[in-house]
């Protein structure tokens, strides 16, 4: 990770930003993101320290939005993908600048930025940001042909299924808050067992 | 390597609590030179079961001379006193029988061996160039930049294992910021390392650093090659996981299960940031990767997942951190070369054992492989505490991530010698078999089930040649059971602010646990300011396994709130409870140590793991 600290001052006039989730058999990104179609269940602010959550399993779990930060990944695409560009000139997966406003607002986009979030309700927690993706739970009584059914009736796309027990698989999404919104939505449709977003979380050596 | 300027100042009682070089040494005769008045040569010397051969030792003073033939044929010394006898001593041309001395220190020692032994002492000491600094591997009582000499014997023991195995058919996966696959001190399994950058098999070279390379070596540099370093396991093979350069949810799960059919070992030094004081839970989809591991991984035995407890301490503690906690993994610490903690290591009760991660290269870190090539952190040339012009190595590797690939080869040394071992058997072999460093530290208790804990360094140091030759003949243990029970709390339990603490009881029964592994605890608070909070678990048979402390939290060295951490719930985990019976009252006790936050105790349960 690197964190770069701006020395342009940033006009953010236009940084208000809503976005919604639909329930969850409509919530197709790539609709809310092409007619930014707003159904007010969730609504943001990046101008703000708007605390919001996620699920992990069961458990709701509180961040806290930084607006001064954004998370520009170094693949335009989600991190499932493969970016031989990014292998070849060895630039780090995840850059944090301070001061720069999302160089797009809009839900869904093709954006290879993400707001950048703080763990629980600490100034000092753990940097969290979104690069694309959602971990879906299925029951574990769900068969492969039923999960690919239940992804293709919600317009979703499988990536990946986990090599780990019971049925997990990463649910293709672009990076930023519609990986948020999707895996809040799936999860509270009670259909899965949990939905998260597929978090980058600030990770050291030690 | 020890500089001729040399003296180390050793307690009298200790100077024979060593390790010693190669016990076939050609035992010298024991003599003084006047050149070096301080200090005398020894032929042999029988202390307990063991005889040491070669020990230079100094002294202050000559007690007595005897006057006749000598009375013995070997030389002996009283711990309890701090003399030794010598039977017949040369200085010069003259000869003196049953010389007694007054001895300060020991400057040397040449080999050891079993007394009555049929079989001469089994150390191997590579042929490594750079194995003499590794004092980790052997301290012979090497000094740092500092010059302070280390402590002699305060190693991992593993040269006396290295006769057993040597890591053998074993494999080991490095998972961190990469790793230099063409190294030429480490034997990496060709094409099975994984580059996260591209999410194929391929080059994992680090764009970020030499951080999981320096690991790599720690863990099974080859050894005996005549060049570099010696790993832990040095006829290991490894593969590498970059996944410090893409660190997603989803490839934190899919690189602890990468390749089970495989692997052996996972070693991962690495997590949440340190320093700050946060508890930092671990995701579902993660613990259900390492379940999966240790429940399929070796055909079913599982494999083993080492992971650093973390470099934070005073702020922070190992409790804190999901991962190190997480009952599936084995939670390392660091000491220095004295065989005290590392300035840096965090304490916790899910802290099963230490290694040797050193402190700082500015005083005395540990010696490892570095990127080839002036890339790492040792270029050859810059870095005048350093290696000067061998780049592809570096002395200035420490942290709970050093100790923690120590520890990967010292399991892949159990698994070749014992195939059968399950995750669970090495972990219990670890805690039996390690040593109660630092032994007068205030910590230290002994647990329910016999165990010397404490909760600076879990059960000890790790001591490779003990946990091997136990391994050698360890029956597994039984099958794992769990049992579970919630606390009953009809309304929340106010926790007085800045007053006495508040307990809840949760009284586990007809759980069949009778010797337990591993305790997990969840506790949900709405108290606003985690780091006012001391929060203690106490088991049926009265050990007490502190899990939070009243502390500060910082965001780049700034005091900052710790917030609700526990609102959301927060799972800790306890090792230091093993052999302990699960069936009793466990107790809970929650102590606001600070005035101004109040809240209240919502909930908790624990589950304990055991057979």
């Amino acid at each position: 990770m690197v964190i770069e600290q701006e020395t342009i001052n940033m006009n953010h006039n236009n940084s208000n930003f809503t976005c919604t989730v639909r329930p969850t058999a409509l919530s197709r990104w790539s609709i809310n993101t092409s007619i930014g179609i707003l159904i007010a269940t969730f609504s943001f602010n990046v101008t703000a320290e708007t605390t919001t959550h996620y699920y992990d399993g069961n458990t709701q779990h509180a961040i806290k939005l930084q607006p001064n930060l954004v998370a520009e990944f170094a693949s335009n695409a989600s991190a499932q993908a493969r970016s031989t560009e990014n292998a070849n000139t060895k630039r780090p997966f995840v850059t944090i600048r301070k001061n720069v406003p999302l160089a797009s607002r809009a839900a869904g986009s093709a954006t290879s930025q993400s707001p950048v979030f703080r763990e629980g309700d600490s100034p000092a927690g753990r940097l969290m940001a979104l690069p694309g993706g959602v971990i879906v739970n299925f029951k574990p009584d769900w068969t492969d042909d039923q999960i690919q059914l239940w992804a293709k009736t919600h317009s979703y796309v499988i990536k990946q299924k986990l090599n780990i027990l019971g049925n997990w698989y990463v649910i293709d999404t672009p990076p930023g808050l519609i990986s948020l919104q999707t895996a809040n939505d799936i999860h509270e449709t009670g259909e899965v067992l949990s939905a998260s977003p597929n978090w980058w979380k600030q990770t050291v050596t030690r | 390597m020890l500089p001729k300027s040399f003296i180390f100042k050793l307690p009298a009682a200790a100077l024979f609590a060593l390790t010693v070089s190669s016990g076939k040494n050609v035992a010298a005769s024991t003599a003084w030179d006047p050149a070096t008045p301080d200090r005398v040569t020894v032929s042999t010397i029988d202390l307990g079961n063991n005889r040491y051969t070669n020990v230079v030792a100094t002294f202050n003073s000559v007690i007595s001379i005897g006057n006749g033939a000598p009375t013995h044929n070997y030389d002996s010394y009283d711990p309890a006193t701090g003399l030794l006898t010598i039977s017949t001593i040369k200085v010069g041309t003259a000869t003196y029988n049953d010389v007694v001395i007054a001895i300060t220190g020991v400057i040397s020692v040449g080999g050891v061996t079993p007394i009555n032994a049929t079989e001469p002492s089994t150390e191997i000491i590579p042929n490594d160039p750079l194995f003499a600094d590794q004092w980790h591997l052997k301290n012979t009582g090497q000094t740092g930049i500092d010059r302070v000499a280390g402590k002699i014997g305060e190693d991992l023991n593993v040269s006396q294992a290295w006769a057993s195995a040597t890591g053998k058919g074993i494999q080991i996966a490095i998972i961190d910021d990469g790793l230099d696959i063409h190294h030429e001190d480490l034997n990496v399994v060709a094409g099975k390392s994984w580059n996260y950058i591209t999410n194929t098999y391929g080059d994992p070279s680090s764009t970020i650093g030499s951080h999981g390379t320096s690991c790599a070596g720690l863990a099974a540099a080859k050894g005996n090659n005549g060049i570099g370093v010696t790993g832990v396991a040095y006829n290991a093979k490894q593969v590498g996981y970059n996944l410090l350069s893409v660190t997603t949810s989803s490839f934190d799960a899919d690189s602890v299960t990468k390749d089970l059919q495989s692997n052996h070992i996972y070693s991962n030094s690495y997590g949440a940031a340190d320093n700050n004081g946060l508890l930092e839970p671990s995701a579902e989809a993660w613990q259900q990767a390492i379940d999966t591991g240790i429940s399929t991984g070796r055909q079913g035995k599982g494999v083993i997942y080492t992971w650093a407890a973390g470099n934070g301490a005073p702020e922070d503690r190992s409790d804190y951190d999901g991962q190190a906690n997480y009952q599936g993994v084995l939670a390392i610490g660091s000491l220095n070369d004295q065989g005290t903690k590392s300035s840096y290591s965090e304490p916790g009760s899910n802290l099963l054992a230490m290694a040797y991660g050193g402190e700082y290269c500015s005083s005395h870190a540990v010696t490892t492989i570095d990127i080839t090539g002036i890339e790492g952190s040792n270029d050859g040339t810059s870095n005048p505490e350093d290696y000067i012009g061998q780049p592809n190595y570096t002395r200035c590797m420490n942290g709970t991530s050093a100790a923690t690939p120590e520890i990967s080869g010292v399991a892949a040394l159990l698994l070749e010698v014992n195939p059968a071992l399950s995750w669970r058997d090495v972990r219990a072999i670890l805690a039996q078999t390690a040593r109660k460093n630092d032994p007068t530290h205030s910590d230290w208790i002994t647990n329910g089930g016999g165990f010397h804990i404490n909760h600076n360094y879990g059960y000890g140091v790790v001591d490779a040649a003990a946990a091997v030759n136990s391994a050698k003949t360890w029956k597994n243990i039984p099958a794992q059971k769990t049992a579970t029970a919630s606390a009953n709390l009809t309304t929340p339990l106010t926790i007085a602010d800045n007053n006495a603490a508040t307990t809840s009881i949760i009284k586990l029964s007809n759980s069949g646990i009778h010797k337990l592994e591993f305790v997990d605890i969840n506790i949900t608070s709405n108290h606003p300011e985690v780091g006012d909070l001391k929060i203690t678990l106490t088991s049926p048979a009265g050990t007490s396994s502190t899990l939070t402390t009243v502390h500060d939290c910082k965001l780049e060295d700034i005091t900052v709130s710790c917030g609700s951490s526990l609102n959301d719930g927060m799972r800790f985990g306890v090792v230091r409870l093993m052999g302990e019976a699960a069936d009793g009252n466990w107790t809970l006790s929650v102590r606001d140590g600070r005035p101004r936050d109040t809240g209240k105790l919502i909930a908790w349960n624990i589950k304990a793991y055991g057979y």
